[in-house]
Parts: structure tokens; C-alpha cells; sequence
């Protein structure tokens, strides 16, 4: 029997339902999971904080897409301000609003998580076929380089030119026309998000999914998850109605992502030996905007086509990073570059012949690299702390070093660093400038697009909250099935992992009913 | 962002010293009031007063620009905030009183007047020092409205010409766009 989408805002009562799995959060981690199940014949309920929104609303334009389509009404940050965080928050979640970019797990990380953190049973042999099985439902694959626009042929020029590693990317999208829309809802269902694949999927074979409904607690009795406590929210303000969501299911599956999920534990008590939001990684991204003589147009074109992993691994002492480059529409370039006035108005007039490179620092491979934090605002709002570290300045100073060298051979006329102060590099000659620029929080722009951790998986209840199988250590009906169960950084863009790593829990969820 | 009491106490006693300098300068000085273009559903008038000076500021209706006044950027964003989270629209409160709190500014700039009533001249370099100061809750409170004022004012069409952006295509003409493959 078919399911259905219930957007609460506008329930008149409140609900109270039971099922076999409720599923909490429509991301990459939930999605796949939940059409796994509903599959497998058990009854599936899943709540989503985010509105449910369509193709139809997706008109394009920053100033609409990020208040309705991200965490936070697009104003999520780290408490200081200085990590802007985007992260998605509608039917979907970030899978909505990512640009698309996707890669199996690499070899080394699911070797360092068994070498280092005990995790079982997790090995490429296992994960291929979960890989092979989202590949293609996703319609997964290589993006062609001649398709790639100009901006991101100044990293594969660049790259060329220095003799560095760079390759194609692989793309979740059927039928893209190469808008460069990704980020704020793809407006013809090109991109292969959970909106538009694994959801209608799962609410075909009978899901029920509630928008609008955040999860407050996760309440526990005896030993076991009891129900899931939600209030609904307001379609338009986000604001709770009064009415609340009330679901009793056999097994409980948090699937709300590495920020919300953890503040959905705390707020519900289960934090008792004390590492639910510890080690939390953001992949923290610094910035290097180019000016060419000629219009890059960076708005166009699919957002991400290359990428180069050459830096990935810089030694045992020293966090690695990989590059990208970000779609350079008004509202991420303004807010990206932190200045005011005259100085900031002349940077966003050369908008069109900006070329924006992105460095992605892979967080928490080395000993003693724990990243962030989430924990609780008073009003229950998740927090989320992460201090740089000197490894993690010395990541973003080489970052920034690399990116200027691959604009400058790529032809760029100047280099800009969006340091509060900004550095200006016209050759090689100026890059002992970036070198000695400060790094750090509030010093330039940092951001993030991937979380995780925070949920950890391992092997030891003292040291990680879920085990290998991705269940709560000490509540056999709970499981976390998303990217906070990550024990480190990946080091590639994270959303392939995570629909691998659901779709393999896929049988251990549906075994616990 | 988040300015709370224990961010304050993270920050050590030039945090706590800014904090009670809010608290307690608040009440001597005058803000310089503006009219919103449409009733406010999130700031009072003083706030948005503030938030309207500073936003006046990061994006100035200069150089063939239009003023963030123009845009109604500060209208904009007290809408934005009336769809937050309450918490996120306190802390934006404080940042904005801290921005015009003439004790504050006395103790880090040398100027002991409110900032709606300074110069432009003086706003931007009140806003200078905050981007450029030691203590890392000033760069906090300047990084939260810059962010905010640029994003709101850049995400405006009628800027798009001005920084060549020609805005999103005509889905109506697909096969303009590119390939599909």
C-alpha cells in the first residue's frame, strides 16, 4: 500500500502512530535506509525537521533557496562565527542542496577506522556491492572534463601545469543540463537527491514521512527506545504549532546528520560515557578567490567536474587536503569575502572573471586531531565549537600556497586570499605574503559543506557511541545510520559513503525489529 | 553565533568586560533612530536602528551601488530573523547592542559615542577595529554582520547587473544551458 508525505504544520490534532522503524532524518543516511526497509516488508515512519520542497519552489535564487533549504535558515555557524556551515534541511537534507560530487570511501580511511578505532567488518570487499547498488540508483558517474566550465578548468589546467594529480569527478545526475544549480535545488530533478529517488521510493511501498517535525527526544525505558517525541513546526516560521508527533516504534534510527543527531541524543539524555558530539569533523575548507582577464562565469556550469587529491597525504605529522572549487554566485561570494564598503564592492564587481578554489583539510587522522564539538544551547539549539589547531593552520597556510600556485600557472592576474586582511599575489614572487598571513579562526573565511562524526562507531563502548553494526552500544533498539558514526574525516566528498553505509545497514536495522 | 554567557566566559575577561559594558552602558546612551519601511516582526526599533547604520556601512550606496537603505536590507533581514530560532535572534540582539555601545567603543576605539551616531567616516572605522581586533569576540561580532548584511544585499537581483551576474537561466530555453548527458 502506498505511504504518504504529511507536511505537520498543518496537523489539527496531534499524532500518535506505531510502527516497525522510525527513521529520523531524510538525508542520504535515512533515505536509503528507509526504502531498504519499507522493502523488506516493515512498516517505516520517518520525521524530517525540513519543509517538503519541490522542484516547483526552487526558483534559483540565493536569497530564497538558503532560508528555506538549509540548517538554520542558511545562518548556521560554529558559537564564534567563524566556521559558516551549510547544511541542508528539507525532504532530502543535504542531498537537496549538494553539488553532487561523489566517492566511494577510500581504502586507507577504512583502514585507519579498523587499525585505529576498532571498527569490524567494514572493508571495501563488504562495501562494494552497497556501492555498486547506489551507483546505480543514483545514476552515479564520471562527469566528462570537456563538459567542465571555466572555473573549474583553472584547477585541471593549473594542476596540469604544476605536473599535480587531477582527475574528473563523478556526478549523482541524470539528464543536467550544466546550470550550476546544485546548491540551491536542482529545478529539473537532474540531480539524484534522496528528494527525488529513495523517498518516493519508500513512501510508494508505504512509508509515512512527516515534514516539519523536529525530533526532541528520544525517550528510553527499561533499557530500550520507547518512542521518538516530536513537535510540529510551522511550514512558513519554522515555529512549533502546539501539536506534537508522537511515534512508538520497535527500533529508532537517528539519521539526522553529524549535528542535529547528536543534539537529538544529548537532549535526550543518552550520553553516558560522554562521546556523543565528541570529535566532530568538518573536511574545514579555506578559499582563494582569482581574477582573470577573461569572464570565468562561475555561477554556470556544473559546480564541481575535477578535483585533485595530490596533497591528501602530506606525511605523518601534517593534516592533509584536497581541492575543489565552489559555484561563485552573489550571496557565497559576498559573504565568503569579509570585508565592507569600497574594498568589498570592487572585489564583488570582478564577480564574473572570479575563479574560487577550495581547500578541504582532512580532519582527525592524526593522533591528538580530535576536531569539534556539538553540545547543547540552554534552549536545546545544537552548539557547535571547533577550535583550529596549529596543525589545522599549517593545513589552511599550505592550502592557501597550493591554490595560488595552480591560479597563477593556470593565468590568473592576481590572487586573492579572503583573509580578513586580504593577501594579493600577482606572481610566485608574493607567495612568501600568504606564508606569513595569519591563520586561524576569524582570521579568513572558513566554511564547511561535510560533517561528520560525533556518533562514532568502534569497537569500544568507552571510546564510541554505536558499534560496527552501527547500533547504540547500550540500547539494542537504537541505531545511527548517517555520517556522524564516522570515526574520522574521509578525505573525499562524503555523501556516497554514507548512502553505502545505510543501504549495507539496511539488513542489520531490519534484523532488530 | 553565539554570544552566550559561557562563549563570555570562554573568552576571559575581555569578553566579560565587553559583556558588562553592554549591560551597563546600554542605558546612558541614545541610538539614533530610523524608521522601517514596514512594521518590524523580529528587532525593536533600536536594534534595527543599529543593524540599519551598520548595513549602511558593509554595503554603502556608493560608486553606482545602491544603499542597503535602498534595498531595505535591514527590513530584509529582521524578516529573515522573525523566521530563526528565538535563541539566534537574541544573540544577534546583543552583537548589534555591543556594535553600538559607547563604553565599548571608548575602551577599544577612543570613541565614547553611540555608533548610530557617528560619522560614516567613524562608523568604518569602528568597524575597522572590530575586524581587526585582538580579541576574538570582536571578529565574532563583525564577522555575524558582515555575513548577514552582504548575503541579504547580494542575494538582491537588482545587484545582479552590477557585479555581471545575469541571474539564473530561462529554464524555458534548456538547450541554451549546456549538454545532457
Amino acid at each position: 500500500m502506498k505511504g504518504e508525505i504529511i507536511e505537520a504544520g498543518s496537523l489539527q490534532s496531534d499524532a500518535e502512530i506505531s510502527c516497525d522503524v522510525c527513521v529520523i532524518g531524510s538525508g542520504a543516511g535515512g533515505a536509503v535506509l528507509a526504502a531498504g526497509l519499507v522493502e523488506r516488508g516493515l512498516k517505516v515512519v520517518m520525521l524530517e525537521e525540513g519543509g517538503y520542497h519541490t522542484k516547483k519552489e526552487f526558483d534559483l535564487q540565493e536569497g530564497n533557496a538558503y532560508p528555506m533549504l538549509y540548517q538554520d535558515r542558511g545562518l548556521r555557524s560554529t558559537a564564534d562565527v567563524a566556521i559558516t556551515i551549510l547544511q541542508g534541511k528539507s525532504v532530502g537534507g543535504s542531498t537537496t542542496v549538494n553539488w553532487t560530487t561523489c566517492f566511494r570511501t577510500p581504502a586507507r580511511i577504512l583502514e585507519h577506522w579498523r587499525r585505529v578505532h576498532g571498527v569490524e567488518g567494514l572493508d571495501l570487499a563488504t562495501l562494494t556491492p552497497h556501492f555498486e547498488a547506489v551507483e546505480e540508483r543514483l545514476a552515479i558517474h564520471e562527469w566528462p572534463v570537456e563538459l567542465a566550465n571555466a572555473n573549474n578548468r583553472v584547477l585541471w589546467d593549473g594542476c596540469r601545469k604544476l605536473g599535480w594529480e587531477v582527475a574528473p569527478l563523478r556526478r549523482n545526475v541524470k539528464g543536467c543540463v550544466n546550470s550550476g544549480y546544485c546548491g540551491v535545488g536542482c529545478p529539473i530533478d537532474a540531480k539524484q537527491s534522496t528528494l527525488i529517488t529513495y523517498i518516493p521510493d519508500a513512501v510508494e511501498r508505504g512509508m509515512t514521512l512527516f515534514s516539519n517535525v523536529r525530533a526532541e527526544r528520544i525517550e528510553v525505558e527499561r533499557g530500550r527506545v520507547s518512542s521518538i517525541r516530536g513537535v510540529a513546526l510551522d511550514r512558513r516560521t519554522h515555529r512549533p504549532t502546539g501539536r506534537r508527533v508522537v511515534v512508538r516504534p520497535k527500533v529508532a534510527v537517528s539519521s539526522a546528520g553529524a549535528i542535529n543527531g547528536p543534539a537529538l541524543l544529548l537532549r535526550s539524555g543518552l550520553d553516558d560515557n560522554g562521546r556523543v558530539g565528541k570529535r566532530t569533523f568538518l573536511h574545514p575548507v579555506v578559499i582563494m578567490a582569482a581574477d582573470f582577464a577573461e569572464p570565468v562565469n562561475a555561477f554556470y556550469g556544473a559546480p564541481q567536474s575535477v578535483g585533485s587529491h595530490h596533497f591528501e597525504d602530506r606525511g605523518p605529522e601534517k593534516i592533509g587536503f584536497f581541492l575543489e572549487v565552489p559555484p561563485v554566485h552573489p550571496m557565497l561570494a559576498a559573504t565568503a569575502f569579509a570585508g565592507f564598503g569600497r574594498e568589498h564592492q570592487d572585489f564583488m564587481a570582478r564577480l564574473a572573471h572570479i575563479n574560487a578554489m577550495i581547500a578541504l583539510s582532512i580532519d582527525g587522522l592524526l593522533p591528538g586531531d580530535d576536531g569539534g564539538t556539538v553540545s547543547l544551547h540552554e534552549d536545546g539549539r545544537p552548539r557547535i565549537d571547533y577550535p583550529v589547531g596549529e596543525g589545522l593552520k599549517e593545513s589552511f597556510r599550505a592550502s592557501c600556497v597550493a591554490m595560488a600556485r595552480i591560479q597563477l600557472a593556470a593565468g590568473a592576474r592576481e590572487v586573492r586570499s579572503l583573509h580578513f586582511e586580504s593577501v594579493r599575489i600577482r606572481s610566485e614572487a608574493d607567495l612568501p605574503l600568504l606564508e606569513k598571513a595569519p591563520y586561524g579562526a576569524l582570521r579568513h573565511a572558513i566554511t564547511t559543506a561535510h560533517q561528520m562524526g560525533g556518533c562514532a562507531m568502534g569497537a569500544d563502548p568507552a571510546t564510541s557511541v554505536v558499534d560496527s553494526s552501527l547500533r547504540h552500544h547500550r540500547i539494542p533498539n537504537l541505531f545511527v545510520v548517517d555520517g556522524s558514526v564516522f570515526p574520522t574525516s574521509l578525505g573525499v566528498n562524503p555523501s556516497e559513503t554514507i548512502y553505502a553505509l545505510a543501504h549495507w545497514a539496511r539488513d542489520r536495522v531490519a534484523g532488530a525489529v | 553565533m553565539s554570544i552566550s554567557r559561557r562563549t563570555i566566559l570562554k573568552y576571559g575577561l575581555g569578553g566579560a568586560l565587553l559583556l558588562g559594558a553592554a549591560g551597563t552602558g546600554i542605558a546612558l546612551q541614545r541610538t539614533r533612530l530610523r524608521q522601517p519601511a514596514r512594521p518590524l516582526r523580529a528587532l525593536d526599533q533600536r536594534t534595527f536602528s543599529i543593524l540599519a547604520a551598520v548595513a549602511d556601512r558593509i554595503t554603502p550606496g556608493t560608486h553606482g551601488f545602491p544603499s542597503a537603505a535602498t534595498l531595505e536590507v535591514p527590513e530584509k533581514i529582521d524578516d529573515l530573523l522573525s523566521r530563526a530560532e528565538p535563541g539566534l535572534l537574541d544573540e544577534m540582539r546583543q552583537a548589534l547592542l555591543l556594535v553600538e555601545n559607547g563604553l565599548a567603543g571608548l575602551l577599544f576605539d577612543g570613541r565614547p559615542r553611540p555608533f548610530t551616531a557617528l560619522s560614516p567616516e567613524g562608523q568604518d572605522a569602528a568597524l575597522r577595529s572590530m575586524k581587526e581586533s585582538a580579541l576574538p569576540i570582536r571578529r565574532t561580532v563583525y564577522k555575524a554582520l558582515q555575513g548577514l548584511c552582504a548575503a541579504v544585499y547580494y542575494a538582491s537581483p537588482e545587484i545582479y547587473p552590477l557585479v555581471g551576474y545575469p541571474g539564473p537561466p530561462d529554464f524555458g530555453n534548456l538547450a541554451a544551458v549546456g549538454d545532457r548527458p
